[in-house]
C-alpha cells in the first residue's frame, strides 16, 4: 500500500523514532528492575500449625520458584488488601533453578475481615540481588499479585498434632479417636467443632508459629524429628499455652523436650482395658464404661509437682503440670476412654456437621473445665508497668496543676485588665488585649511543653516480667517497653535474637509501615519514622539463663518459712514478696547470699513491702504488686507459692536507637520448691500455704462464698503442699473471721462419713478459732487434703427491717476472708 | 517437609489395607481369593530431585540461621526416606557444628542430622556440644551416644550420679546412659538410688532398669530388700521386679513367684512374663489367680503358661478363657487350643469343649468356637454355624461365615446359598430397610464375601445367576451398595471358578468392559474388584480379552490389578509377563529443592505378543 507523502518519514524522523523505540523497553525495564520473570510466588497459605488466619498474628507459608540460571535474593511483601499501609515482608535466598518453601509472620487482619471466612491478601515481589530492591511486576495481565487466605474469627482453638504425614488421619483409627476426643472435649467446653490438625513437617522457629492456637494436643509423632519445632512448642507453652499430651500416642522425645529439665512421666507398663472405671481424685462418683474394643492405658509414675485429677485402678489417668505460665495435661488413658458413643435415642450433637459426635464422660468434662476455665481468667496486664517506666524516663506531660494555675492567672489578668480599663474609660482596648494575652499564654504553653520534651534525652526503658520455669534454662519473659524521642525522625526498631514487640502505632496512620523478617528471630521495621514523644509497646521473648532461677524452702516448727533463692546472673534483688495459695502475701527478708525468711504473719491489706517509708520507686512497685496479687491471682499463679523480687536492670533483646539512654527493671517470679522437714522434727504449716476450696458434689471445686443471706453447710478442703507429703498431722487450728448476726455458726471435724461438731458459736462477730487435736479428724486424704465443715444456720430471731422497708443488712452473714487452717505435723 | 509423600502413599496404603483384609485390622478372617492366585504387590521407591543434597549443602553454608537449620533437618529427613549418598553431608555438618559461635538452633538441628546419619565418628564432637551446657543439645545427644556405646561420656555420667545439685532430667540421662553402655562402676551408685526411698519414683525405676541392663551379681538381694518395705511403696516393688527382668537364679524365681501375689497388676505382669521365660511350671501354682487378674496382659501370660503345661483338665480352664471380655485374651485362648488340637490325645476334648461353646449362649464363646471349629474343619458344627449366621452379634455372624467356608462341608452349600440369596433379596428392598438383619449390617460385606468364596470354591453352579447380580457397582442408580468391594470381589473371583475352563463370552465381555472402564470418565471400580477381573478372565480362558488385558497392564494406574493382568496374560498366552516394577514416588515438600519434572512411574515392559 502506498503511503501519502505527508505521512512519510524523513531520515531524521526515522532515526529519532528508532532510538525512542529502542529506549522505551529499557526505560520500562529500568522502572521494573532487572528481569526476574523466572522468580514466581507459587503459593501463599496460612500454616503449618493453623490453616486459617485469625484476629491475632499468624504465619503464612510461602512457596516460590526460581526458574532462572542465577541465584536470587528476593523479598516478598504481603499485606491485607484493605490495609496497604501495614506490610509484612520476608527475605528469601533462592538458588538458581530451585523451589523454596518458607514462612512469614503476618499481623492480624483489619476489622473488615472479622466476620468473613477469608481474607484478601496482596503481595509484592522485589529482587534484592543487587540490594537495591527492584519491584517485579507480575508477568500476567493483572498488575497486582493477590491471594486469598482462609480466615476464622478468633475463638479458643484446638490443634491436634498427629503423625509424620505418612498416612492419612482419616484412615488411622487412633488418629481419628484423637481428633474425636478433641471434638468431644470442645463440645463439653461449649466451644465450636473447629479442630485443626498438623500431620507432620516442621514448625517455624518464630513465636507467631502457634499464634491463634490455644490448645495443642500431642497425639502422634509430629515434631519427633524436629528439635527446633519442639523448642517453638515449648516456648509457646511457657508463655501460657496449653498442651494436652496423650501419652499413649505422643512421641516421648517431644514430651521430654516440652518439660525442659523436669523429668517426663515414666511409663512402667502398657495395657489395654475393656472395663474402665475412672475415679476423680477429688471425690465424687466414678465413671464406668464397658468397651468391646479395648482402650490403651499406660501405667505412669508421676512427679510430685504433678496434680493427679483422675485415676484408673489406682494409676493416674490424667494429671497436670505447670510449665512457666502454661500448663500440660497428661492423659494415660486412650482417647476412647473419655467418651462414649451417642445413643440412637439421644439428642444429636450441637455440631451440625458432626451430629454423631460422642458424648463426653463427666471426667472429660472435668478436663474441659481445667483447660477452658469457666469465665475469663484474670490476666495480669503488662500495661501496669507504664507508670514505673514513665518515672524511669522522667518524661511527663505538663500536669493539670500548673496548667490550671497558668490558665487561672490568665483569666485573672484579663479580668483585672478589663476592670482597670473600664475604670480608665478605655474599655475598647479589651478587644485586642484579651486575644494578645491568650497568644502569650499559648506561647508559654508551647515553650513549656517543648522545654519539657527537650530536657529529656532519647530514652528506652523496659520492665521484664520473668515467670521462672523451674529447672529450665529458658525463661519466658513478657513486659512493657517505653521509647522516648524528643524529636521526630527515623527510628531503629529491630530484633536479631527473637522476640515479639507490639509497639503502639497510634498516630502513624497514613504512613506505610513495613515489618521485615530476615531470618529466624531476626526482623526490623523498615524506614520507620516515629513522631516525638513517648511510645509504649508490649513484648514477649524467651531468655536463656545458664543458671535457672530456683527457690527452695522448708517450714520450721515456729511457722516460718526458711529458704534459699538461687538467681544465677540476676543480682541485687530487692522488694521481695511471697505469694501464697490462699492469696495472702507474706513479707520476705532476703539476705545477700540468697537465703530468705518469711514469717508467719500476714501483711496488712494493700501493703506488700515492709518498711515505714517507701521510695517513689517502691511505691510504684507496690502498686504493681497490688495489681498483680491484689485480687484473684492470674491463672498460672493460683494455688502456688512464689517469690516476687525486683532487679534494677531491664535489658531486652530488641535494638533501638543507639544513642538512647537505657533503664528499666525486672520482676522475677520464682515458684517455691518445698523440701520435706528434716526427719524427726516438728513443722508448722501456716494457713496461708493451704489452699481452701469448697467441696461440691464430692469434689473440691470452688472458692467458698464469703457472704450470703441463706443458711449454708460448707465442706471445706485444705490442700497441703504436695511436696510435704506424707505428713503426720498432730493438730490443726481452723480460723475464720466471721460476722453472723442472729445466727449460729458450727465448725465440725470430719472422720470418714462421721461429722462431729467441734465448736458452736452464737452470733459470732470476729475471729472464730477451733483447735483440732482429735486424731480421727486429722487424717489427710490420698492427695493431702484435710476437710472441715462449716455450718451457718437460720436466723435465731427476726431482725427488724430497715426504715425504708428493705431487709436488715445484718441478715447477711459475711466472712472477712477465706477460712484458714494451719497445721502442726510431727515426726 | 509436611506431606512429604502425602496422598499418593495414603492411597497406596489404603488400597493395600483394603485388599488384604476382610475386616480392617482383623487378621482372623483371611480370604482365599487373595491367595489363589498370589498376586505380587508392587513395592515403592522414593525418588529425589537430582542435586538436591548439593543444594542443601549449599544452604548449610549460608549466613541465615533458618536456612542452616532447615538444611540440616532436611538431610536427616531425606536419610530416613532413603536418600543415598547422605554420608557426604557428614563432614560439612561436623564443620558447621564445630564452628565457633555457631547459633544454638543450628547446633541442635545439625546434631539431629548427625544422629540420624549415624555419624559415630562425630560422637566426640557431639559430646562436646552436650557438655556445653545447652540442655536441649544434651537431651538430644546423650541418648544417641548411649546407643552408640560411646565411652567418652562415662566419667561425666558417673559424676552426675554423685552430684548433689544435679537436676532430675540430667540424672535420668546419666542413669540411662550408664545402663545402656553397661558401666559396671556405676553399680554402687545405681543401687543407692534404687534404695533411696525419698528419691522420685522415676529415678528409682530408671536406676533399676540400668542395673537390670548391667546385670551385676546379687540383684536378688536388692529386690528382696526392696520388697521388704511392704506393699505401701509401689516404686520399690516396681523397681524390685524390674531388677529381676533378666534374672534366672533360684532365688530370683522364688522372689518372682512371690511377686505373682502382688496386689499391683503392673508388678505381676513383669514377674509372670519373666517366669514364663524361665519355666512356665513356676507359674502354674497360681495360674487360677492370674487368670482372674484385671490386667489382660497378665491373663495372656497365664494362658501361655497353661498352654505350655497343658493337661486334659486344664483344657477346660483354657476354653473358659474363650469367654474373656478382652478380645485379645479370648483370641489367644482359642489360638492355643487350635495348636493343641494337633495332639491326637487332646483333639477330641478340644472339639467337645468348642462345640459346647458354640452351642452355648455366650456370643464371645460362639465367636471363638466358630473360628476354632472352622480351623479344625469340624463338619458337625455346620448346622449350628448356619444358625449363627443370623446371630445378634456381628462378630458371630462373621465368624460363622468364616467357619463355614473353612469347614467347606458341601451339605451346607444349599443353606449358604439360600442365606446369600435372602440377604441379596433383602437389600434390594426399595425402602432399604433390613430390620431382621441389623446385627449383620456392620459385617455384611465381609460375611457375604466369605460365603461367596465358599460357593465359588465349591463350584456351586446354582449360585451363578445370583453372583452376577453382585457385579454392578450400584444396584440402582444413586443408591449405595450394602455389600461393598469385598463381597463383589469375591463374586467375581467365584464366577471365575464357576466358569473355570468354560468360556462364557457374555460374562467375559462384562468383566473386560468393567476392567477397561478405568479409562472412561467416572469409570473404574474398587481396587479389590478390579484385581479379580483378570483372574476370572484367565480362569474362563477368555482369549478374546487378551488385548484388553494388555492395554490395562500397559496403561492403567491400578498397580495390583496390573499385576493380576500380568498373571492372566501369562495364563492365557503361555508366556511369562514381568510384574509391575516398584513404583517411583517423588519425595516432595522440601524447604529447598531443585526444580525438576517428577518422573512418571516407570512403565512395565510391553508384554510379548
Amino acid at each position: 500500500m502506498a503511503i501519502p507523502p505527508r505521512f512519510r518519514m524523513g531520515h531524521y524522523e526515522f532515526w529519532i523514532l528508532a532510538v525512542l523505540g529502542a529506549l522505551l523497553p529499557i526505560q520500562a525495564a529500568w522502572a521494573q528492575g532487572p528481569p526476574l520473570r523466572a522468580v514466581e510466588v507459587t503459593g501463599i497459605e496460612p500454616g503449618p500449625a493453623r490453616h486459617s488466619l485469625s484476629d491475632q498474628w499468624g504465619t503464612l507459608q510461602l512457596r516460590l520458584s526460581n526458574g532462572g540460571t542465577e541465584d536470587r535474593n528476593v523479598r516478598v511483601v504481603v499485606f491485607y488488601s484493605d490495609r496497604p499501609d501495614i506490610q509484612y515482608g520476608r527475605d528469601v535466598w533462592m538458588p538458581a533453578k530451585s523451589a523454596v518453601s518458607t514462612w512469614l509472620p503476618i499481623g492480624p487482619p483489619s476489622r473488615q475481615w472479622i466476620i468473613s471466612d477469608h481474607c484478601e491478601l496482596q503481595y509484592l515481589l522485589y529482587d534484592r540481588t543487587d540490594r537495591a530492591g527492584h519491584l517485579q511486576l507480575p508477568s500476567r495481565d493483572e498488575r497486582i499479585r493477590s491471594a486469598t487466605a482462609a480466615h476464622r474469627r478468633h475463638e479458643v482453638f484446638t490443634d491436634v498434632f498427629l503423625g509424620e504425614g505418612q498416612s492419612d488421619p482419616g484412615e488411622d483409627r487412633d488418629s481419628q479417636d484423637a481428633i474425636e476426643a478433641a471434638r468431644v472435649f470442645r463440645q463439653s467446653a461449649g466451644l465450636s467443632e473447629m479442630v485443626g490438625t498438623m500431620e507432620g513437617g516442621t514448625l517455624p522457629p518464630v513465636p507467631e508459629a502457634l499464634s491463634g492456637v490455644d490448645h495443642v494436643i500431642l497425639a502422634g509423632r509430629c515434631l519427633g524429628n524436629d528439635p527446633i519445632g519442639r523448642q517453638t512448642l515449648r516456648r509457646w507453652l511457657q508463655h501460657g499455652g496449653t498442651v494436652w499430651v496423650m501419652l499413649d500416642r505422643a512421641d516421648p522425645d517431644v514430651v521430654a523436650d516440652l518439660l525442659a529439665d523436669a523429668p517426663a512421666p515414666t511409663i512402667v507398663g502398657r495395657t489395654t482395658l475393656t472395663s474402665v472405671v475412672l475415679r476423680r481424685v477429688s471425690g465424687g462418683e466414678a465413671d464406668r464404661q464397658e468397651l468391646e474394643k479395648p482402650v490403651a492405658f499406660l501405667h505412669v509414675l508421676t512427679d510430685r509437682s504433678d496434680t493427679v485429677l483422675h485415676t484408673v485402678d489406682g494409676w493416674p489417668a490424667s494429671f497436670t503440670r505447670p510449665v512457666g505460665r502454661g500448663k500440660v495435661l497428661f492423659t494415660a488413658l486412650g482417647a476412647r476412654g473419655w467418651y462414649r458413643p451417642r445413643g440412637a435415642q439421644e439428642q444429636p450433637s450441637p455440631f451440625p456437621e458432626f451430629p454423631d459426635t460422642p458424648v463426653s464422660l463427666p471426667a472429660l468434662d472435668d478436663l474441659a473445665v481445667d483447660l477452658v476455665p469457666v469465665g475469663k481468667a484474670r490476666e495480669f496486664s503488662v500495661t501496669e508497668f507504664g507508670p514505673l517506666l514513665s518515672d524511669q524516663i522522667g518524661y511527663s506531660i505538663v500536669g493539670p496543676g500548673p496548667v490550671a494555675a497558668l490558665l487561672g492567672a490568665f483569666l485573672l489578668a484579663v479580668l483585672l485588665a478589663g476592670v482597670w480599663l473600664r475604670r480608665s474609660r478605655r474599655a475598647e482596648l479589651v478587644g485586642w488585649l484579651g486575644p494578645a494575652a491568650a497568644v502569650v499564654v499559648g506561647a508559654v504553653f508551647a515553650l513549656w511543653g517543648e522545654q519539657t520534651r527537650r530536657v529529656i534525652p532519647p530514652s528506652v526503658a523496659a520492665v521484664n516480667l520473668i515467670d521462672a520455669t523451674a529447672g529450665s534454662q529458658e525463661q519466658p519473659v513478657t513486659g512493657l517497653v517505653a521509647v522516648y524521642r524528643p524529636t521526630a525522625g527515623r527510628a531503629t526498631v529491630a530484633a536479631d535474637h527473637g522476640g515479639a514487640l507490639q509497639l503502639d502505632m497510634a498516630g502513624l496512620q497514613g504512613e506505610t509501615l513495613r515489618w521485615i523478617a530476615t531470618d529466624a528471630g531476626a526482623w526490623h521495621w523498615e524506614d520507620f519514622d516515629l513522631p516525638a514523644g513517648l511510645r509504649l509497646g508490649s513484648f514477649a521473648y524467651t531468655t536463656h539463663l545458664d543458671h535457672p532461677p530456683a527457690a527452695g524452702a522448708r517450714f520450721e516448727a515456729n511457722g516460718s518459712l526458711n529458704g534459699k533463692l538461687l538467681t544465677g546472673s540476676l543480682t541485687g534483688l530487692e522488694d521481695v514478696v511471697l505469694s501464697t495459695p490462699s492469696g495472702r502475701p507474706r513479707a520476705v527478708i532476703l539476705q545477700p547470699d540468697g537465703s530468705f525468711v518469711a514469717d508467719d504473719r500476714d501483711l496488712l491489706p494493700g501493703q506488700y513491702l515492709s518498711g515505714t517509708v517507701l521510695s517513689d520507686k517502691q511505691q510504684r512497685r507496690q502498686a504493681i504488686y497490688r495489681s498483680l496479687l491484689g485480687e484473684a491471682l492470674p491463672l498460672h499463679l493460683q494455688n502456688r507459692t512464689a517469690l516476687f523480687a525486683w532487679e534494677d536492670k531491664g535489658d531486652v533483646p530488641f535494638t533501638f536507637d543507639s544513642d538512647a539512654h537505657r533503664g528499666g527493671g525486672t520482676l522475677l517470679v520464682v515458684p517455691i520448691r518445698f523440701t520435706r522437714p528434716t526427719a524427726g522434727s516438728h513443722v508448722t504449716v501456716p494457713g496461708a500455704f493451704l489452699q481452701c476450696k469448697r467441696v461440691l458434689e464430692g469434689r473440691a471445686a470452688s472458692r467458698p462464698p464469703l457472704r450470703g443471706n441463706t443458711p449454708i453447710d460448707m465442706r471445706l478442703r485444705f490442700q497441703v503442699p504436695p511436696k510435704l507429703l506424707p505428713l503426720k498431722i498432730e493438730r490443726a487450728r481452723f480460723s475464720m473471721r466471721v460476722r453472723a448476726v442472729a445466727r449460729q455458726v458450727t465448725v465440725s471435724g470430719i472422720a470418714g462419713n462421721k461429722v462431729v461438731a467441734l465448736k458452736t458459736s452464737d452470733e459470732p462477730d470476729g475471729t472464730l478459732e477451733v483447735e483440732i487435736q482429735q486424731p480421727e479428724f486429722l487424717h489427710l486424704d490420698a492427695e493431702g487434703g484435710l476437710q472441715v465443715e462449716v455450718a451457718i444456720g437460720l436466723p435465731l430471731r427476726q431482725l427488724p427491717a430497715a426504715a425504708d422497708g428493705t431487709p436488715n443488712k445484718d441478715e447477711t452473714w459475711t466472712l472477712a476472708s477465706v477460712p484458714q487452717l494451719s497445721l502442726v505435723a510431727g515426726p | 517437609m509436611d506431606r512429604l509423600l502425602g496422598p499418593p502413599i495414603f492411597l497406596a496404603c489404603a488400597g493395600l489395607l483394603l485388599a488384604n483384609s476382610a475386616l480392617a485390622g482383623d487378621r482372623e478372617y483371611d480370604s482365599p481369593m487373595y491367595r489363589d492366585p498370589v498376586i505380587p504387590v508392587p513395592g515403592h521407591v522414593i525418588t529425589f530431585a537430582p542435586g538436591i543434597l548439593s543444594m542443601w549443602l549449599q544452604a548449610l553454608e549460608r549466613p541465615e540461621v533458618d536456612l542452616r537449620c532447615r538444611a540440616a533437618l532436611a538431610i536427616a529427613a531425606a536419610r530416613r526416606l532413603g536418600l543415598r549418598d547422605t554420608d557426604r553431608a557428614i563432614a560439612p555438618l561436623i564443620r558447621v557444628l564445630e564452628k565457633p559461635g555457631q547459633d544454638e538452633a543450628v547446633r541442635l538441628a545439625v546434631a539431629q542430622a548427625l544422629i540420624e546419619l549415624d555419624a559415630r565418628d562425630a560422637a566426640a564432637s557431639l559430646w562436646a556440644q552436650a557438655e556445653s551446657g545447652n540442655h536441649d543439645l544434651r537431651n538430644l545427644i546423650e541418648p544417641a551416644l548411649a546407643r552408640w556405646n560411646f565411652q567418652g561420656a562415662r566419667a561425666a555420667w558417673l559424676k552426675r550420679l554423685d552430684q548433689v545439685d544435679v537436676d532430675d532430667r540430667s540424672l535420668l540421662l546419666a542413669i540411662r546412659g550408664l545402663g545402656m553402655v553397661r558401666v559396671a562402676e556405676a553399680v554402687p551408685d545405681l543401687r543407692r538410688w534404687v534404695h533411696q526411698a525419698d528419691a522420685p519414683a522415676t529415678i528409682r525405676v530408671e536406676a533399676a532398669r540400668a542395673l537390670d541392663s548391667i546385670r551385676p551379681a546379687e540383684l536378688e538381694k536388692d529386690a528382696s530388700r526392696l520388697l521388704a518395705g511392704g506393699t505401701n511403696d509401689l516404686a520399690a516393688r516396681i523397681a524390685a521386679v524390674t531388677l529381676l527382668s533378666h534374672a534366672q537364679t533360684p532365688a530370683a524365681v522364688k522372689l518372682l513367684q512371690q511377686m505373682l501375689r502382688d496386689p499391683e497388676p503392673a508388678v505381676v505382669r513383669i514377674a509372670v512374663v519373666r517366669l514364663n521365660q524361665i519355666d512356665p511350671r513356676t507359674v502354674i501354682p497360681v495360674v487360677d489367680r492370674l487368670l482372674k487378674n484385671p490386667e489382660a496382659e497378665v491373663r495372656l501370660a497365664a494362658i501361655e503358661a497353661l498352654a505350655r503345661e497343658i493337661t486334659v483338665p486344664r483344657l477346660q480352664v483354657l476354653a473358659d478363657r474363650c469367654l474373656d471380655p478382652h478380645p485379645q485374651v479370648r483370641a489367644e485362648a482359642r489360638r492355643r487350643l487350635g495348636k493343641l488340637a494337633s495332639r491326637a490325645d487332646l483333639q477330641p476334648v478340644i472339639l467337645k469343649l468348642a462345640t459346647g461353646l458354640l452351642e452355648g449362649s455366650d456370643w464371645r464363646g460362639q465367636e471363638q468356637a466358630a473360628l476354632l471349629l472352622g480351623q479344625l474343619g469340624h463338619r458337625p458344627a455346620g448346622a449350628r454355624l448356619l444358625v449363627l449366621l443370623n446371630s445378634h452379634r456381628p462378630e458371630v455372624c462373621l465368624a460363622s461365615a468364616w467357619g463355614l467356608r473353612e469347614i467347606g462341608d458341601p451339605k451346607t452349600l444349599p443353606s449358604v446359598f439360600d442365606y446369600v440369596r435372602d440377604v441379596h433379596t433383602d437389600i434390594q428392598r426399595p425402602d432399604g430397610s433390613i430390620p431382621d438383619r441389623l446385627a449383620v449390617v456392620p459385617v455384611f460385606d465381609a460375611q457375604i464375601s466369605q460365603l461367596v468364596q465358599f460357593l465359588g470354591k465349591a463350584r456351586y453352579r446354582r449360585a451363578d445367576p445370583l453372583l452376577r447380580k453382585f457385579l454392578p457397582r450400584r444396584p440402582t442408580p444413586g443408591s449405595r451398595p450394602p455389600v461393598a468391594g469385598e463381597a463383589r470381589a469375591a463374586a467375581v473371583w467365584a464366577l471365575g471358578l464357576l466358569h473355570d475352563s468354560q468360556p462364557d463370552p457374555v460374562l467375559a465381555k462384562v468383566f473386560e468392559t468393567r476392567l477397561l472402564s478405568v479409562f472412561t470418565p467416572r469409570g473404574g471400580d474398587d481396587p479389590r474388584v478390579l484385581r479379580m477381573f483378570p483372574i476370572a478372565l484367565a480362569r474362563m480362558h477368555a482369549r478374546n480379552s487378551v488385548s484388553g488385558l494388555r492395554r490395562f497392564y500397559q496403561e492403567a494406574s491400578a498397580h495390583e490389578a496390573r499385576n493380576a493382568c500380568a498373571w492372566a496374560l501369562a495364563q492365557l498366552t503361555g508366556q511369562a509377563v514381568a510384574p509391575v516394577p516398584p513404583i517411583a514416588r517423588a519425595a516432595s515438600g522440601w524447604f529447598l529443592s531443585p526444580l525438576w519434572k517428577v518422573p512418571a512411574p516407570a512403565g512395565p515392559r510391553p508384554p510379548p505378543g
